[in-house]
């Protein structure tokens, strides 16, 4: 396996990931899931990308099952959020204080782990201020829950940057 | 900021395993509500299905499996940090790992933009979050 520099940061991250999207869950029964994170592991990926909203939580639950074991530093570990979860209350969704700062408890508690690697908004919200969103994102990773920030399916506008 | 792509296989699509005007072969994604059979119903049609057979001996010359290709295509751009894979069987992955480290030459890259042609979307704003949070 050959390893890459995650954006301009000192991190490293497999050049293939093993996501859990649609599989964890869902279309794989959790013997047939574990044995495909193991045969990930055997074959150098350390790289591990899911979401709270996969399977509304249970691939997070899998993949937390799949991975107690190992050595926690050997892995990098990534998920998302934004979809609605649980029972999909009014503040189950969107990246609003309330729900990063709740949502990141419960896939660290379904991960079975401390902290995420990266730690991602899984959409753009047009109904929380970026300032709200990025700040949350900011004490996360103050916290140590998280350990880096991402985005998904965000325009290249929408991304934050440094002025 | 770096890349992390997922679906380089198009849902499976890109695995050649689904042929044009056939039905998709029992077990695979398509076939399975639980495995986002509507997910993929955006590149089930027989002009993209056609496509992706013409990759088939662009990947045979290469030494490489369809998945691979797929995979290896995506790992070519160094703006990309990784490409994010799935399986519902452990032997796809050991498959897909084999794209790591792979270089395809600029003529291999080349026949793949020709036989893919128009049907590739090469247009970043197709690229959207939803305008409310529970679309």
């Amino acid at each position: 396996m050959e390893f890459r520099y995650l954006g301009n940061s000192g991190f490293k991250v497999s050049e293939i990931t093993f996501g859990n999207w649609l599989t964890h869950g869902s279309q794989v029964e959790n013997d047939v899931a574990t044995q495909c994170v193991r045969a990930a592991l055997d074959a150098g990926i350390s790289t591990f990308d899911t979401a709270d909203v996969y399977a509304n939580t249970a691939a997070e639950t899998v993949l937390g099952q799949a991975l107690k074991d190992e050595r926690r530093e050997s892995l990098e570990i990534f998920t998302k959020v934004f979809g609605p979860t649980g029972p999909k209350g009014k503040n189950d969704l969107g990246l609003s204080r309330k729900h990063i700062m709740e949502s990141i408890n419960g896939s660290l508690r379904r991960l079975q782990t401390d902290y995420v690697d990266l730690y991602q908004a899984h959409r753009y919200d047009f109904e929380t201020p970026l300032e709200e969103t990025m700040q949350a994102f900011a004490d996360i990773v103050r916290q140590g829950k998280a350990l880096y920030i991402g985005v998904s399916e965000w325009t290249a506008d929408q991304a934050p940057r440094r002025t | 900021m770096s890349q992390i792509v997922w679906s380089p296989m198009a849902q499976g699509v890109l695995s050649g395993k689904y042929l044009p005007g056939q039905p998709a072969p029992e077990g695979s994604r398509a076939t399975d509500e639980k495995g986002g059979a509507k997910m993929i119903q955006r590149w089930m049609r027989d002009d993209v299905l056609a496509a992706v057979q013409e990759l088939k001996p662009i990947a045979q010359e290469a030494g490489l499996s369809m998945p691979q290709l797929a995979v290896a295509w995506v790992l070519q751009n160094p703006n990309v940090a990784s490409a994010i894979v799935g399986a519902s069987r452990p032997e796809q992955i050991a498959d897909s790992v084999g794209a790591a480290g792979v270089k395809l030459e600029a003529e291999v890259l080349k026949r793949i933009d020709d036989a893919v042609g128009g049907l590739a979307e090469r247009d970043p704003a197709q690229t959207k979050s939803p305008a409310t949070r529970e679309a």
